[in-house]
């Protein structure tokens, strides 16, 4: 358990005066702006508003890296896969098997897809982080 | 219970039942039968076959227990799974006579039931027009079902590269990365007219499995009603089953009672001049407790429902649970109608069986009585 104080000194200790401290604060500090239930679904499109298009993409992403990866876990990453407008949830261990294998199974069919890659989508859950920091 | 290995049986209720139920549905059905489950359909068969061929004498046994009940439950999907429903009221006194009418109908030979209740090969629909014929009758003490079989054209979309084409026109086709082809596919489907009995209820389930495009539903429906229209000897009871209940009340009902399954879409106009449609994505909480529409409807005096999905979490066993799911399936310009509002079908899916089924049409009926 952290606090959002400890949270911050990590970031800052991390990146030193590098833009992605900067990014990383700002998106810290949305989440801690808004309720817990408004954090289920955030994706790229939701931290490039939250940081008012400020950054490059390269910047953005190595930012939203450190806040999903192992020391930070700050946000969750989650995958769907999206055809004809419809969403079915993909959990992680069915995405490794797909790369491993070169197949997806469908959510809905059971059939085997191969060309899968870009219908699968990721974005990022930080309902769980906000429920268990101090603040 | 036989010790006999009938690999081909299984073969075919296995492509059978993948080729009508939706995966999760499938999967559910193997594990509540104790039977194995793998990574996709095509792999979860194989493996079946595989352990089935290998199995020892004992084991033989064992499997075709479960086998027999997972055909078991294969045939109560055909009469419950992938369905548009619609209901007809009768007066008791004509449901009577129609019983009574139709307690002498037989079902006649025809080529469906070669197979039935498993569907006929591929090669053989691809021969076959598209005549409905009555391939079972099953009369119980609430229920009397009839179930008819056709071949309908359905068409799929199929995605291949130029470079897989031949030589000729892979070259004339190379600016192009990728190719979509309608491919038009002889399929059967399993229709099912249901009377219950004492309830003055008469229930038209089309089957819609393997997704048959809502363009041909209409069609497919007034088919299978002339179909049964015409198993009366008095032909003037074919004509008494007119009165289709509107499922338009049902929006409302479902969307006030919260306790009332999960709702997952909506389709609503408001006062403000808008049109909202709006749907939760799968796994999340019930769109009535969303912030959001929670904040909306707070902030309007009323909305008017034209369109509504709600599914229910079912537990089965303790470990194995059932999702099905109902749709009423109304349009933005039933607002518009001069006349009643009308929505004359719902879809329900997702039914591991009939007690899925059972419960929607149960909530269904209540709910359109309530109203009368």
């Amino acid at each position: 358990m952290t606090s959002k104080r400890t949270l911050l000194e990590t970031i800052r200790d991390d990146w030193g005066e590098n833009i992605q401290s900067h990014i990383c604060m700002e998106i810290v500090d949305y989440i801690f702006s808004v309720p817990c239930d408004q954090l289920a679904y955030l994706t790229y499109g939701t931290f490039r508003n939250v940081t008012q298009n400020k950054y490059s993409n390269q910047e953005l992403l190595s930012a939203i890296q450190y806040l999903y990866g192992d020391v930070m876990k700050v946000l969750e990453v989650k995958f769907e896969y999206i055809e004809d407008g419809e969403d079915y949830p993909l959990d992680k261990e069915e995405l490794a098997k797909a790369e491993e294998t070169g197949y997806l199974v469908h959510p809905e069919t059971g059939k085997e897809i191969e060309d899968f890659r870009d219908k699968v989508f990721i974005y990022f859950d930080a309902q769980n982080f906000r429920q268990e920091l101090f603040i | 219970m036989s010790t006999e290995k009938k690999p081909e049986n299984l073969k075919n209720l296995l492509e059978s039942l993948h080729e009508r139920a939706p995966w999760p549905v499938m999967s559910s059905l193997l594990r509540k039968n104790e039977l194995l489950v793998s990574r996709g359909a095509r792999n979860t068969i194989k493996k079946l076959l595989d352990e089935y061929n290998h199995a020892t004498e004992e084991k033989v046994n064992e499997l075709n227990q479960k086998i027999e009940s997972l055909f078991e439950d294969y045939c109560e999907h055909l009469l419950t799974g992938e369905k548009q429903v619609k209901i007809f009221s009768v007066n008791s006194n004509i449901e009577e006579q129609i019983l009574k009418d139709l307690s002498t109908v037989t079902v006649k030979e025809n080529e469906f039931l070669e197979s039935y209740p498993l569907p006929l090969s591929q090669e053989k629909l691809e021969g076959m027009d598209s005549s409905t014929y009555l391939v079972d009758i099953k009369n119980k003490k609430e229920v009397m079902n009839f179930v008819f079989c056709t071949s309908r054209f359905t068409t799929s979309r199929v995605r291949f590269k130029p470079h897989e084409l031949d030589s000729d026109l892979s070259e004339i086709l190379s600016e192009y990365d990728e190719l979509v082809g309608i491919k038009r596919n002889s399929r059967q489907f399993f229709d099912v007219v249901t009377i219950r009995k004492g309830r003055g209820l008469i229930e038209f389930r089309m089957d819609i499995s393997g997704g048959l495009p809502v363009e041909e539903r209409p069609g497919a429906f007034v088919h299978a009603r002339r179909c049964f229209q015409r198993l009366f000897s008095d032909r003037s009871l074919a004509s008494c089953f007119s009165q289709e209940l509107n499922v338009f009340p049902l929006l409302q009902h479902l969307y006030s009672d919260k306790e009332e399954g999960k709702v997952v879409e909506i389709g609503f106009a408001t006062g403000t001049a808008s049109i909202k449609h709006e749907r939760m994505r799968r796994g999340q909480i019930d769109l009535r407790d969303e912030v959001y529409h929670k904040a909306g409807m707070d902030a309007v005096q009323r909305i008017d429902l034209y369109r509504l999905a709600v599914h229910w979490h079912i537990n089965i066993q303790p470990d194995l649970s059932s999702s099905p799911e109902l749709l009423i399936p109304g349009h933005v310009t039933l607002l518009n109608s001069e006349n009643e509002k009308n929505i004359d079908g719902l879809e329900i899916r997702k039914c591991l069986g009939l007690e899925d089924y059972e419960s929607i049409i149960e909530k269904v009926i209540k709910y359109l009585k309530n109203n009368d």
